[in-house]
């Protein structure tokens, strides 16, 4: 038989009558055999960074819109008080994202987060880039304020710029030696230290870098960049052992 | 569905905490029987590739899990033994961010909360915080969210400890009305809570797996091992100090003891029909007590 006559003799054709009954049996039978259907839904990554984003503690955006407008206010109506504001603040910034991102270990989660779809590697990712985002646009919107006081881009890069690379290379640091069980003090506590040493290097070596020894922006510049090459470094190693198991027995008899 | 652990060794060190472990699973409900630190919760982290064993491996339906990855966790519901959860989510929110991060789909994983939290009688406090809630109701939780993907293969790593009774007989209902068609196990070194819901028990004892099989099975294994014998008074801490004692009871100025030994403990001893618990006894006796 030609193609032509069985597509002629199929659109001849006339399937039975459908009756109720035989349909309602269809679509109990369809239902129930989709019960058992696994479907992976597919979800965009910028949609998993969204709902991510929702998920992460109020605390975190209060502190980081606190830092940012009271260096606002400094830069606006005390550009003096400026700078060693933001010397004091900027490695602190670094302190909330890791806190914000050793939640997981400090509250028990990490366990139930390990064994989901998305597991811990995927959500340690998603806190990683939220929180390092946000990071640089409040570093990005400082050195702005500064260089809009006056403030050389080469003294601005120094001491915020530099400072946060370097803070944010410690904090995971000491998240990498501590196994993930660094308490919030001691990152809070390396935090303030940071902030002490970045003000005492404006107080007492200021002058001396930019006055005498004229620090050039090639130099800031160079600086900065293996500050967040290091930075970087310590995060990828951090991220990479963030699903490790410790090597500690999980109970004895 | 089958789910094969073919070999599974797990070593710390020195510390061997699960040894050469082979079993096969299909759908019912296992329970996993042993002393602290007998290794299962080191088995349940393999089960659910949160660890890495090393040497053996775990075979879901001819795949290896670990090859598998996010396509066999989106088969699996996971409750830990130390539950964890984020003090500020209340528990409509920590189910939606453990449904966000199953994968599932936002209008459906609404839903599936709100079937979950009546299943699990949370309806009423969905909206308070986590860390208000009773030991009972954060068990309940969590079991909920390991049911949030309906898994084919749920890992219940003692989920009752901590629990009074009554919560302890409604989380056993729960579980047997969820566990159709799905793999459970469901780890515990409490006998009750496997004794009526299992279909196939397993112990283990030092990362070894010592017995498997229905719980009549493996009755037989102690059948003539349980005695019953009317002793003075007197005479009972002789007796509790020689023997395995399962149980003690004053009787009319006698105490009747519930022995469990090899051999028979003494004149007037009789062999009584043996339960879960006496088994349980016989494979963890306090060392130096006569079997």
């Amino acid at each position: 038989m030609k193609d032509s006559e069985i597509k002629i003799l199929l659109k001849e054709c006339r399937g039975p009558e459908i009756d109720r009954e035989c349909k309602e049996k269809s679509i109990r039978f369809v239902t129930g055999q989709m019960k058992d259907i696994r479907v992976l839904y597919h979800i965009s990554y910028w949609e998993r960074l969204k709902n991510m984003a929702g998920y992460l503690s109020p605390w975190v955006w209060a502190v980081q819109a606190a830092i940012l407008m009271l260096l606002g206010y400094f830069a606006v109506l005390d550009s003096q008080s400026m700078l060693p504001a933001a010397v004091a603040a900027v490695p602190l910034l670094g302190c909330i994202g890791c806190m914000e991102i050793q939640r997981g270990y400090m509250c028990g989660m990490w366990e139930m987060e390990k064994a989901c779809r998305y597991d811990l590697r995927q959500v340690v990712l998603l806190k990683l880039q939220i929180m390092g985002g946000v990071d640089m646009a409040v570093v990005v919107c400082l050195l702005a304020m500064a260089t809009g006081r006056g403030i050389t881009l080469s003294k601005a890069v120094f001491y915020i710029l530099l400072p946060y690379f370097i803070s944010c290379f410690i904090y995971f640091t000491i998240l990498c030696r501590t196994d993930r069980r660094a308490s919030d003090f001691v990152i809070v506590g390396a935090g303030i230290l940071m902030s002490a040493v970045m003000w005492v290097l404006l107080n007492c070596i200021d002058e001396v870098m930019w006055s005498y020894l004229d620090v050039r922006m090639e130099w800031t510049a160079l600086a900065a960049i293996a500050a967040a090459d290091l930075m970087l470094l310590s995060v990828r190693r951090f991220w990479k052992i963030c699903d490790k198991e410790s090597n500690k027995v999980w109970s004895y008899d | 569905m089958e789910l094969r652990l073919d070999r599974l060794t797990k070593v710390y060190g020195s510390k061997i905490a699960v040894d050469d472990f082979s079993a096969v699973l299909t759908e019912g409900v296992y329970g996993l029987l042993g002393a602290n630190g007998a290794g299962k919760t080191t088995l349940m982290r393999i089960l659910c590739d949160i660890l890495r064993p090393t040497r053996g491996e775990v075979i879901c339906d001819n795949f290896n899990i670990q090859e598998m990855g996010e396509e066999y966790r989106n088969l699996l519901g996971y409750l830990p033994q130390d539950f964890g959860y984020y003090p500020n989510f209340t528990a409509e929110k920590f189910l939606l961010y453990m449904a966000s991060l199953k994968g599932l789909d936002k209008r459906f994983a609404r839903e599936r909360s709100e079937e979950l939290l009546d299943l699990t009688g949370l309806d009423h406090v969905k909206r308070k915080k986590i860390g208000t809630f009773s030991g009972g109701m954060k068990q309940r939780l969590g079991i909920a969210q390991a049911l949030l993907n309906n898994p084919k293969i749920l890992v219940l790593d003692e989920p009752t400890a901590g629990l009074d009774p009554k919560e302890r007989v409604r989380f056993r209902n729960l579980v047997s009305s969820i566990s159709k068609n799905k793999i459970v196990v469901l780890s515990t070194h409490i006998v009750s809570d496997v004794e009526y819901i299992a279909g196939d028990i397993l112990i283990m004892r030092d990362g070894k797996l010592i017995v498997q099989g229905g719980p009549e099975e493996i009755l037989k294994e102690v059948k003539d091992f349980v005695w019953e014998m009317r002793v003075p008074s007197t005479q009972t801490e002789q007796f509790t100090g020689k023997f395995n004692v399962a149980n003690l009871r004053n009787e009319e100025g006698m105490t009747v003891l519930r022995i469990i030994s090899e051999e028979c403990p003494g004149n007037g001893a009789v062999n009584t029909v043996p339960n879960l618990e006496d088994l349980y006894l016989y494979y963890f006796a306090d060392k130096g007590r006569r079997l």
